[in-house]
């Protein structure tokens, strides 16, 4: 036998002796069919003009209908697993990172490139609440083609608890563009 | 068919190639058994530490460093009534907030060590319940508490560290008030102190982190919700398992150095042994050949050297298990972020027997199918 049989052999024990990887496929979109709930969000139409985020939240106060326009964006995971909910920017403020000339950005969806202060005044979180007032607990990414750095016109009130500094809006109608 | 008393009584021919086979087996053997031991300690430790029930609300932006974490105080109370599904006991909600800080601990001596400190309030033994106090108190202002394992990270001697003893934490004295377990856990290695002397010790003004234990882990996504309805906050929700999980990965090529020092070790071994085997079955030619002069077949002789050397490797295995649980057994290794303990288990004992059989058989191959090659006539001439 020649030495690099042995070696062969002997990198094939070693091999054999590390750790298998137990890996969870990542939930990337909607896992099962979205419910009737979900569906009416999306079938209806967005009222009225859509005003951008950082002027729209100075004025809304919980129970005020608004209009909101802007992209899924804002944190490196925009979209809640597991609910129906997401962070929606304002696109006249928050930049997808990798449309900078020669930024080669993997997650632009996480607006690295701005400020802290600009995404607090340029982010607001959207759901979509059941009957009982809680948000769904289904998947919203994927539905109806939504989805990461996505633009998208919401109509909906402003949830109970929302405020200038974290504008909640629970959605009626959300249309995709 | 060769007598298996043939092959034992070939195993003492030569006490020294014996002993240098015995030898070199048991050294290998015990590099991998301690490979698999580190390994699968730091694995453990590290799996156990987090809580599949437990999320950790960092900054936004410091999910690799809970220690570059900021978090306002008043976070704590707004997660306490905006998350569902919080543990609760005599309707006290399993909320804590914390203070991770790595500093130099001194003794009364000047004997100092590093270790990682946690700022608590008795609400963390709500969100952690692996934590018993074992001796002595929780620690009031100016006192610490550490963990059983927290000698090791430091690099003391245990006595070190006893229930009472003065201590110096940046220039303050402070004392240690008692000691705490939390069996298979990093959090055994930690000092834990109260919230507000590290507060004052770390100079910051907000915590780390909020830890909460919730009674379904399924409800880590309300903890997540809670994040994104409160932008505000800038907070990123992390569960405590996946946080450690992170620290297995970050620690994989450390693993990952322990195997390759071991293969490289091995190897040496294995093809020293493998010489050593050359020299003596190649003085052996003309017996093997007279042996098949007088009927015993290839194979019989094959199989019988085979069980000379493997019998020589298991003596070493045997030497390495008995090493292995003499002086590996029970041994606190320290790493950057606690210790963990070497366990030599019925997986490690297995690893070890397996690699024992495995050197007596690749080690003796070549050599013996070398020393069988030759034709019989040519055999029988050889000196």
């Amino acid at each position: 036998m020649k030495p690099l049989h042995l070696i062969l052999a002997a990198s094939c024990l070693l091999v054999s002796c590390g750790e298998k990887e137990t890996t969870t496929p990542a939930t990337t979109a909607s896992a099962s069919a979205p419910s009737s709930e979900l569906q009416a969000v999306f079938a209806a139409s967005p009222k009225g003009e859509a005003k951008l985020i950082h002027i729209a939240r100075t004025t809304a106060k919980p129970g005020d209908e608004v209009t909101l326009s802007g992209r899924v964006i804002g944190t490196e995971s925009p979209f809640v697993g597991g609910r129906a909910a997401f962070t929606l920017g304002d696109p006249t403020i928050l930049k997808a990172c990798n449309e900078n000339p020669d930024d080669k950005c993997e997650t632009p969806w996480d607006s690295c490139c701005n400020t802290k202060e600009e995404k607090l005044v340029a982010l607001a979180t959207v759901q979509v609440v059941g009957a009982d007032g809680r948000v769904l607990k289904q998947e919203i990414e994927g539905v109806n083609g939504l989805k990461k750095l996505g633009t998208v016109t919401v109509t909906g009130k402003v949830a109970e608890g929302s405020s200038p500094d974290s504008l909640v809006v629970n959605a009626t109608a959300i249309q995709v563009q | 068919m060769l007598p298996f008393t043939y092959a034992i009584r070939n195993l003492f021919r030569s006490k020294t190639r014996l002993a240098q086979t015995i030898g070199g087996s048991a050294l290998v053997v015990l590099l991998v058994m301690t490979a698999v031991a580190v390994n699968t300690g730091m694995k453990r430790v590290l799996s156990a530490s987090g809580s599949p029930h437990n999320v950790i609300l960092i900054g936004a932006g410091s999910e690799e460093s809970i220690q570059r974490s900021e978090v306002a105080d008043r976070t704590a109370g707004i997660a306490e009534a905006g998350v569902p599904g919080i543990s609760q006991h005599l309707g006290v909600r399993a909320v804590s907030s914390e203070i991770h800080y790595m500093n130099y601990l001194t003794l009364d001596d000047g004997r100092r060590g590093q270790a990682l400190f946690r700022g608590v309030t008795h609400q963390a033994l709500r969100v952690h319940p692996e934590v018993r106090v074992i001796e002595g108190n929780f620690p009031a202002a100016g006192e610490i508490m550490v963990g059983e394992l927290a000698w090791r990270k430091l690099g003391m001697p245990e006595e070190a560290l006893k229930t009472g003893t003065g201590v110096e934490l940046d220039g303050q004295k402070m004392r240690v008030s008692g000691i705490f377990a939390a069996p298979g856990t990093v959090l055994e290695s930690e000092v834990w102190a109260t919230l507000g002397d590290l507060r004052v010790l770390a100079k910051r003004d907000t915590v780390s982190c909020i830890a909460i234990r919730l009674d379904n882990p399924a409800d880590f996504e309300e903890a997540e919700l809670f994040t994104k309805q409160r932008l505000d906050l800038e907070l990123s929700a992390l569960k405590e398992s996946d946080y450690y999980a992170r620290l297995t990965a970050f620690f994989k090529p450390l693993r990952a150095m322990t195997w390759i020092t071991a293969g490289l070790i091995a190897a040496g071994a294995l093809f020293g042994g493998i010489n050593t085997l050359y020299a003596a079955f190649a003085s052996r030619v003309r017996e093997m050949a007279t042996l098949q002069a007088i009927g015993f077949g290839k194979g019989s002789l094959l199989l019988s050297l085979i069980q000379e050397s493997t019998l020589a490797c298991l003596i070493g295995t045997l030497v390495a298990s008995v090493i292995a649980l003499l002086l590996l057994d029970g041994l606190t290794i320290p790493f950057s972020i606690g210790a963990f303990t070497l366990e030599i288990s019925p997986a490690v004992a297995l690893t070890g027997i397996a690699t024992g059989v495995l050197l007596g058989l690749v080690g003796t191959l070549p050599p013996a199918i070398r020393c069988l090659k030759p034709a019989l006539p040519t055999a029988l001439r050889s000196s």
